[in-house]
């Protein structure tokens, strides 16, 4: 199913990218991180819907906010 | 003076020297209100033998030498660990250096605190708030194009409320970080020579006095203090558990909840700084967690047309923190980072860019964070607590 994504799933999206370049795996990046895997899990597929959240995560992976939002990543992976 | 009351003069002063917290021996908490009330050591003129042969195990010293008031055992332990004059400056600089230095004595801040401008002083402000309100909204703005509903055109922000961090330079935070470590290493040492063997007499004590001075407790019950008492204890749960790292058994509180990162010089010495998350690998995330709170400013308000929002289980022991409106309905808040600016960032921008670089993943040059041994060995909490409660005589 490809359609028009909300900015919360691509945020998630965006997420399980960064995560994929740089960890072996979701449960690695939550404790690097300092989070709990449930809350990645839901990131990841339910997308996040926080702004001080997105704005962690593009500090914590050197990338600008907007990187949540663009990126060829406008439609369902 | 009596004899109880110079014995007393004597633990504060030997409390003090280790920066230990007095309110265990000369405060109670109030039941109800959760305020402390002051009390003395001795309950009477009487020299209590249970007190002094608690003070004496938490001290790691002779029961005699409280009561004889000796100080060269405390003497000697102050002068074998540097940590705690470094520690005590550290604390200090924190304190000075967290006011914004305006050239006032500390009398005339009091007083303009209490007077403000009718004192004739002027209190000097580190940030402007208006300033930071103003890039808040335009930011909430920007942010709209990208998620539509972020900016309300109509309603104004409520109980807006910023946060922020700040640097200290204090140069000899490598010192303290190394001493405090070595702490660490004798009280692990001591802790695994005591799970397999009796420690002698000046083990146990030493053992005592890093376990009261670094605040170290047992890691699945926070509660209980760590002791060469509570190490013969559950000695065989220990044992048990079988694991090779110190901090698979406890958490060590001291120092390591005051953020020495906040320090500029905290990266001087990578390997030591990578040795400390070794022993300590959530404190990665707490780097984090400051980079983002000391290089912005941390926003929390209300909209005033907030939509009433429908709480789940979760959310409702969440919002019992955050609070309700009059009306009782949940707030919904909305919390964003504003970014300082190049002047509102002082000098800290540098030492900023490095330790963000340090939290951040390993493929892009940040600190390692190795996985605890227990969660490798798949130990739940729930069976190292039953394991322990078990040796309380607490489940059969």
């Amino acid at each position: 199913m490809n359609g028009t994504l909300s900015p919360q799933l691509r945020a998630g999206n965006a997420l399980r990218r960064l995560i994929s370049e740089n960890y072996p795996s979701q449960e690695e990046f939550a404790y690097d991180y300092g989070a709990d895997v449930r809350t990645v899990n839901r990131y990841v597929n339910n997308g996040i819907n926080k702004i001080d959240v997105i704005q962690e995560l593009a500090e914590f992976f050197d990338v600008p906010f907007e990187y949540f939002f663009t990126s060829g990543n406008t439609t369902e992976l | 003076m009596s004899k109880a009351k110079e014995i007393s003069e004597f633990v504060k002063k030997a409390l003090n020297t280790f920066s230990i917290s007095e309110h265990e021996y000369f405060y109670s908490t109030d039941p109800k209100t959760g305020e402390r009330i002051p009390r003395d050591l001795f309950s009477s003129a009487d020299i209590n033998g249970e007190v002094i042969g608690r003070l004496s195990a938490a001290l790691g010293i002779d029961k005699q030498d409280i009561i004889e008031m000796n100080e060269a055992p405390l003497k000697a332990y102050y002068s074998k660990y540097p940590f705690f004059g470094l520690y005590r400056r550290y604390l200090e600089e924190c304190e000075r250096q967290r006011e914004f230095s305006d050239g006032l004595s500390t009398e005339e801040r009091l007083l303009a605190a209490i007077f403000g401008e009718s004192s004739g002083l002027k209190m000097e402000k580190r940030y402007d708030g208006k300033a930071v309100k103003q890039r808040l909204i335009k930011q909430l703005q920007d942010i709209d194009s990208l998620i539509p509903g972020t900016y309300h055109q109509d309603a104004t922000l409520c109980d807006l409320a910023a946060e922020t961090e700040y640097i200290i330079s204090y140069p000899h935070v490598t010192e303290l970080m190394r001493s405090f470590l070595q702490m660490v290493d004798e009280a692990g040492s001591l802790f695994f020579k005591g799970i397999d063997t009796e420690l002698s007499k000046s083990e146990a004590q030493r053992f005592n006095f890093l376990c009261t001075a670094l605040e170290i407790y047992d890691i699945i019950m926070p509660s209980v203090r760590m002791s060469y008492a509570t190490l013969k204890k559950y000695r065989s749960v220990y044992k048990a558990e079988g694991m090779k790292e110190f901090t698979s058994y406890v958490k060590v509180r001291r120092f390591v909840d005051d953020a020495p990162w906040r320090c500029r010089e905290f990266l001087d010495d990578g390997a030591l700084v990578q040795r400390f998350v070794n022993y300590f690998p959530y404190e990665k995330s707490r780097i984090r967690e400051f980079v983002m709170d000391v290089s912005r400013f941390a926003c929390r308000f209300r909209w005033s047309d907030a939509k009433q929002i429908e709480l789940d289980e979760w959310d409702e022991i969440i919002y019992e923190e955050w609070g309700f409106d009059t009306n009782g309905r949940p707030l919904e808040w909305t919390r964003v980072y504003v970014p300082k600016t190049d002047a509102e960032l002082f000098d800290w921008k540098p030492y900023i860019q490095k330790l963000s670089r340090a939290a951040s993943p390993e493929k892009k040059g940040g600190l390692r964070a190795p996985k605890s041994e227990w969660s490798i060995k798949g130990f739940t909490n729930p069976t190292r607590m039953m394991a322990r409660v078990g040796v309380s005589g607490g489940a059969k």
